[in-house]
């Protein structure tokens, strides 16, 4: 076997090793109900997003056939598969790439810079394919019936499907890459390339922004109108905003020239990246892993006292801001709802007329002073409380510990403070995520200030029921034997868990909300706010409880 | 100062018998080795010691605090030098030391004080503001040391605490952990380097295979046969254990 085999053996075996690891039966043959249990949730909680792309696919299908041009499903979902994929990948690909641990000990193995770093990519590009497959299908699936294609029409589109995120890799790879040099002999390395990295998120989706929403110069007003009047040309220019997708359609309609351009685009592309990239791979990874910071002299005030609560909990900061892998994966949700309007006031203000942005902001605030500020207040909790459900850094507050859980057993501390810290860790990170987004909509609509601050201060009672449930998840079944930091955050079952847990929560009182159609809008919403506030108080007992009593007992110390 | 009475460890639900009716006294102002073969329970001892993990049956005693039912009192009493180097390896030296002292509330003076001192002792002035991701094994084991020192823990515990350190450092830690213990403090620590165990202890445990096979100062160990030396006295007892259980 080739020394490029051989490694793909050992990543593959690694990855799947997570899911091997505990076999469904112990040793004694007996049935781990508890592992089975788990994994039927998450795997509910799987099935749950797949159901939201399908619905959201079918929605879209059902406009496209009522304007008449039902082909561009395909075309419009391998964009918006493809654009999505940048943007959602592209800290996955730097971490696992540039952050693996595993680099000194590949670099010291007999195998070329090139094949290790080829190893890396297909890699990456094998899960990424799979996340795309699964987008696609739906759409595949749809039109296919829809015009009862023959044979040719899936073996093409199994091909699109296969290959379909060759290009966001490549175009991620090539991004990432580009950072790691641009951060080459700085001090603070981590914090300028995190710095880097956002920089470039915005620039990727101002660039996506701007593809999407092209419009012919001077368009203004009257051209926003029609827009919002004649959806068919806006459509066609999602679909054409990105010629290979366009290909790839007009492949999937039968026509061999444009499936073969759309093929070598791709594979083009990622060829491309692997023999580029490759040969200085090692030697820019490796550099990485060097301390670049030294600093001498210790300044005064640096030794001052804390509480025990206060002091893990900047353990838990500090943990969490100086480990890149960690800062990419648990502060996206602070970062993201900033850079995709940044990204969409900049792309929007290349492609459209400025004016028409706030064109819009006003008719959406006329509009909105008709709704009872009731509707306002829950609608702006379940937005911000949806941010929160998806909170890795306390869905894996525990796991991340690994091998040191042991020093945390040492510590005269009480489980329970040892909990509450990450607790308050996970919940200042919602927070920050909710005060931006709340300065973004007072920023839009600053007639609706009191509602939103008043959402604000509310959605933290949410936010301190979810964190608490998914932290009680955490620490009731850690992983502690994860060998890197990537797994350790990655490939944490309880990220999907808590996920799923949040939105359960989330689902309870909006369907309660609906239940009680019958009386009047106060007491309605009276009963949803008395049902956040139950749950968030259950959440939090049970957290004290599993403090108390499955992770004071944990026997399992990590590494 | 530490009593470990008729003490089990069973690993993976009664599967791996680590710990085998295991009875210790440990007095004041003793330095006492434990000393044992790879796999022996010598990490599970002093797991069960510092709280880390319970005994499946048995008492653990600290300072007369049950370490089961008052464990936050029991540990306040202890500084640990675990044998692993997992470390939290993004905070610097110095936060690290912080940290300790802020968890067994050391006060801003007496941290201050301890802290210059042990780093100026053991050469890590520099680095102390460093990750300790950058540094080495040595340099992570000495500042373990230190945080383990930083409340004056009356019972010291240490778990290998030589290996990785270079002669000038080991010589440094066997003289603090004398100091520790003339200032009326316990030291309990476990090696398998022998004539450290021989020079330091005033007290030592020989444990096999999750058992204790003797217990005492060398001079009682050595009973019987003059001047043998500890490494003698050990091959013995630990060869003689594995025959007697084949
Ligand atoms: N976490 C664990 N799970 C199962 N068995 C363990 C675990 N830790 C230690 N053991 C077993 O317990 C015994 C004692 O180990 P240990 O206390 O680490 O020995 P020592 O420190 O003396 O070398 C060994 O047989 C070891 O395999
Ligand atoms: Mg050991």
């Amino acid at each position: 076997m080739s020394s490029f085999g051989i490694l793909m053996r050992l990543q593959i075996r690694n990855r799947l090793a997570v899911l091997r690891g505990g076999g469904l039966r112990g040793t004694d043959g007996k049935l781990k109900t508890g592992k089975l249990v788990g994994g039927v949730f998450i795997a509910l909680a799987y099935l749950m997003i797949l159901v939201m792309v399908v619905g959201l696919e079918f929605l879209l299908f059902e406009g496209l056939k009522a304007i008449g041009q039902p082909e561009l499903l395909l075309s419009m979902a391998l964009t918006v598969v493809m654009a999505g994929m940048v943007f959602m990948s592209f800290f996955y690909v730097l971490t696992s790439l540039y952050y693996g641990r595993d680099t000194s000990f590949l670099a010291s193995l007999p195998v070329t810079s090139r094949t290790v770093f080829g190893t890396k990519l297909t890699e990456i590009l094998l899960g990424e394919t799979g996340i795309a497959s699964l987008a696609l299908l739906p759409a595949i699936i749809l039109y296919g019936l829809h015009v009862q294609a023959g044979v040719g029409y899936y073996v093409s589109a199994l091909l699109v499907a296969l290959t379909s995120a060759m290009i966001p890799v490549a175009v991620v790879t090539l991004l990432a890459t580009l950072i790691v040099k641009l951060t080459g002999g700085s001090r603070h390395r981590d914090a300028v390339m995190m710095i880097y990295s956002v920089l470039i998120m915005v620039v990727v989706l101002t660039v996506e922004f701007s593809v999407m929403g092209r419009v012919p110069e001077d368009a203004g007003m009257a051209y926003f109108v029609q827009l919002m009047l004649d959806r068919q040309m806006l459509m066609r220019q999602v679909a054409q905003a990105f010629p290979p997708s366009w290909w790839a359609m007009q492949g999937l309609m039968g026509n061999a020239g444009s499936l073969l351009g759309y093929l070598t685009c791709a594979m083009g592309a990622y060829g491309m990246v692997w023999l580029l990239m490759g040969g200085g791979y090692l030697s820019r990874t490796l550099s990485l892993t060097e301390n670049t910071v030294r600093r001498r002299a210790r300044k005064r005030g640096e030794i001052r006292p804390h509480r025990p609560l206060t002091t893990l909990f900047l353990r838990e900061w500090r943990e969490i801001l100086r480990t890149p892998v960690y800062a990419y994966n648990c502060l996206t949700g602070c970062i993201i709802m900033p850079l995709m309007l940044v990204g969409m006031y900049f792309g929007g203000r290349e492609a459209a007329d400025a004016d028409s942005l706030s064109v819009m902001l006003v008719v959406v605030q006329g509009m909105l002073s008709q709704v009872p500020q009731a509707y306002l207040f829950l609608g702006l909790v379940a937005v911000i409380t949806f941010v929160c459900c998806i909170n890795p850094a306390v869905d894996t507050a525990v796991s991340r510990e690994g091998g040191r859980h042991m020093l945390s057993r040492m510590l005269p501390v009480s489980t329970r403070t040892q909990l509450q810290a990450k607790l308050l860790m996970g919940m200042t990170i919602n927070l920050i995520s909710a005060l931006v987004g709340a300065v973004m909509f007072i920023c839009m609509l600053p007639s609706f200030t009191p509602v939103i601050v008043l959402a604000l201060l509310f959605s933290q009672v949410t936010n301190w029921g979810l964190s608490s449930f998914s932290l009680a998840l955490d620490a009731a079944r850690p992983k502690f034997h994860w060998r890197n930091e990537m797994q350790a955050i990655k490939q944490n079952g309880n990220i999907a868990l808590g996920m799923l847990i949040s939105f359960l929560l989330l689902i309870v009182p909006t369907v309660a909300f609906f239940l009680l159609g019958g009386l009047s809008l106060g007491l309605r919403t009276a009963a949803v706010v008395g049902i956040c506030v139950l749950e968030s108080l259950i959440g939090y007992v049970i957290l004290m409880r599993v403090a108390d009593t499955t992770y004071a007992r944990m026997e399992d110390e990590g590494a | 100062m530490i009593r470990l009475e008729h003490v089990s460890k069973q690993y993976g639900k009664g599967k791996i018998k680590a710990l085998d009716d295991l009875t210790l006294h440990v007095e004041k102002g003793k330095v006492f080795g434990f000393i044992g073969p790879n796999g022996a329970g010598k990490t599970t001892t002093i797991k069960l010691l510092t709280g880390i993990l319970t005994p499946t049956e048995g008492k653990v005693m600290i300072g007369g605090q049950d370490m089961v039912e008052n464990p936050l009192a029991a540990k306040r009493m202890i500084g640990f030098v675990p044998d692993s180097h997992e470390m939290y390896e993004r905070l610097t030296g110095l936060e690290y030391l912080n940290f300790m002292a802020d968890i067994y509330g050391v006060d801003a003076a007496s941290r201050k004080a301890h802290i210059e001192k042990y780093l100026a002792l053991f050469e890590l002035e520099d680095a102390a503001g460093d990750q300790i991701r950058s540094y080495s094994r040595g340099m992570k084991q000495k500042l373990t040391i230190i945080g383990a020192l930083i409340h004056h823990p009356p019972v010291w515990v240490l778990d290998e605490p030589m290996v990785g350190l270079d002669p000038k450092a080991t010589h440094l830690l066997k003289e603090e952990m004398r100091r520790h213990c003339e200032a009326g403090n316990t030291v309990f620590f476990s090696t398998h380097v022998l004539d450290v165990a021989e020079k330091l202890c005033d007290e030592i445990a020989i444990i096999n295979k999750g058992k204790l096979i003797a217990e005492g100062t060398l001079e009682e160990l050595r009973s019987g046969e003059k001047g043998a030396s500890l490494e003698q006295l050990f091959l013995e007892m630990t060869g003689e254990a594995e025959e007697a259980t084949v």
